[in-house]
């Protein structure tokens, strides 16, 4: 059974692009959204188990929306990975950081993190 | 001085009649002729006259008469109807009275002397006392005059080393502000350049893992992976716009002319969605000292963003003005050293972009002019068309203001010295 993934990213071509990524690795079902506002009601209808989300959008910033994704979806149904250009990149080591809970991916990411993060998040997605 | 003068005449009157008396007695003695009439008569009524005025001396010369007669009368011991001693008493009484009526005059005048004397020295110490008065007064205004200049030259000198004070702290705020700028301005293009760096990246790793001529996406991919690297650029391209602008090349320009070229450049654009154009441009605008390049960037920004505000169509319209700046100010919001540099009720040259599009969000409008603010997709701004556009307007003198329309759509207001 597929890992259902949803990219809510504001650049259209990388959130494109990383559908091609992880739906070549034929374990991951994608949809992507470019637009925060109307993500809830394409997250209600796709019940995604991983959401790779955004954290600085116009209109509606990654952090809300995160919280109304949760409010939205079943409790403990969905883990939420937080992609941004805001975060530096780290020079060497783990591309990626917890913070208040939320595991945060700095752009630009390397495929193999990227996929590396995702298969962490989708295994534990499936142990629950 | 009045008291001791009276005392005097008093004492040099009394002085007098004694020695009189004196030489009448001995004279009388010696010649045997009648000088006690003299001495008994003439002397009382001549001392009374001087020391009690005519008030006395008159009465005195009858008392005198009525006793020359009775002493007349009783040593002739004749009948006192004779004549002889009513005429010597008349006689008498008429030399009394013309010696008591001249000495009252001279008393008289001699008081009148003296009191115009008196009078004119009081008025003298008056005057003195009067001007030793002023002297003090001036004394004191020079004395209050030293203090206040010292006083002044203090309150210059805590002036300036305030000023001074001012100065430092004034260039440590910038300074501070500047760093603040700089910190806000490397988020930002970190921000806008790590974003196609991503797409590049996840492109890289998507390309080296696909089999040589095996997958369809592959112009796809790279084709916005060009198109990245092109975003990236234009975001450094835009920081140089940026630190670019805080020098110009100033001349005499039509503002009407420039506007139309701006407009030309973006007529493309215009006719894609499209919009109608309307300009109304005043042919009495003054010249004005303008960077050509830089104002006309600046049209370029305010149309473009006006196109973007109205995807599905809409009206534009430019219009240039002569107004007069209120008390208020041209924008309410702005504060009072801004303003500073406008004079108000002077002209100014008003230049107006309306917008029938999409408007911004209220909680957005005051930082719309923040480096990498944007309310647009990724792909059609990077959020500094505003800031350069008011960093350019600043640095002419200007002021630039936007708001929301209340028929919907934004303004955005410029204006220039006139």
């Amino acid at each position: 059974m597929k890992t259902r993934v949803l990219i809510v990213d504001d650049e259209p071509d990388l959130a494109w692009m990383m559908k091609l990524i992880l739906e070549r690795t034929a374990r991951y079902e994608v949809v992507t959204e470019t637009n925060p506002v109307t993500a809830i009601d394409v997250a209600r209808a796709f019940q995604p188990d991983i959401v790779l989300l955004d954290l600085v959008m116009p209109r509606c910033s990654g952090g809300e929306l995160a919280a109304q994704l949760e409010a939205a979806l079943a409790p403990g149904s969905v883990t939420i990975l937080f992609l941004t250009a805001a975060l530096p990149t780290p020079r060497t080591g783990d591309a990626s950081r917890n913070i208040a809970g939320y595991q945060f991916l700095a752009k630009p990411i390397a495929t193999a993190q990227l996929l590396a993060s995702l298969a962490t998040a989708s295994e534990s997605a499936h142990a629950a | 001085m009045k008291q001791l003068l009276e005392v005097r005449s008093r004492w040099l009157g009394l002085g007098l009649g004694g020695v009189l008396l004196l030489l009448a007695a001995v004279g009388d003695y010696v010649t045997g002729t009648e000088l006690y009439f003299s001495l008994f008569y003439l002397l009382p009524v001549a001392t009374s006259t001087w020391l009690g005025g005519k008030s006395v001396g008159i009465p005195i010369s009858v008392a005198s008469s009525i006793t020359l007669f009775a002493v007349d009368v009783m040593s002739a011991a004749k009948p006192w109807r004779s004549f002889i001693p009513v005429w010597n008493a008349t006689i008498g009484f008429g030399f009394f009275l013309i010696v008591s009526l001249l000495l009252a005059a001279i008393r008289d005048e001699r008081q009148r002397l003296e009191q115009a004397v008196q009078q004119r020295t009081q008025a003298l110490t008056a005057e003195i006392r009067e001007r030793k008065r002023v002297e003090e007064q001036l004394r004191t205004a020079n004395e209050d005059l030293r203090v206040h200049e010292n006083e002044l030259l203090r309150t210059v000198g805590e002036l300036e080393w305030s000023h001074a004070q001012l100065k430092a702290t004034q260039f440590q705020l910038i300074q501070a502000e500047k760093m603040e700028a700089i910190g806000r301005l490397a988020a930002g293009v970190a921000h806008e350049v790590k974003n196609p760096l991503a797409i590049i990246r996840a492109g890289i790793d998507y390309l080296a893992s696909t089999p040589a001529g095996n997958d369809g996406t592959m112009p796809s991919v790279v084709q916005r992976m060009g198109e990245a690297i092109v975003r990236a650029d234009s975001v450094i391209s835009e920081m140089f716009d940026v630190s670019a602008a805080h020098e110009l090349e100033l001349a005499i320009e039509d503002l009407n002319n420039l506007i139309e070229q701006a407009c030309v450049l973006v007529k493309h654009e215009l006719a894609r969605c499209p919009i109608r154009l309307a300009m109304d441009l005043s042919p009495d605008l003054p010249p004005l000292w303008l960077d050509r390049a830089k104002i006309k960037q600046v049209f370029i920004n305010l149309l473009t963003n006006a196109i973007h505000a109205m995807p599905d169509g809409g009206s534009l319209t430019v219009r240039t003005r002569m107004a007069t700046l209120a008390k208020t100010g041209v924008d309410r919001r702005r504060s009072a050293g801004d303003l500073g540099r406008f004079p108000l009720e002077q002209p100014v040259v008003v230049a107006e972009v309306d917008d029938t599009g999409i408007g911004i969000p209220e909680d957005a409008l005051p930082r719309v002019f923040d480096p990498f603010f944007t309310t647009k997709e990724p792909t059609q701004g990077t959020g500094l068309g505003l800031t350069v556009s008011k960093q350019i307007v600043e640095l002419h003198g200007g002021i630039i203001e936007i708001r929301n329309r209340p028929e919907g759509g934004v303004n955005v207001l410029l204006a220039f010295k006139g």
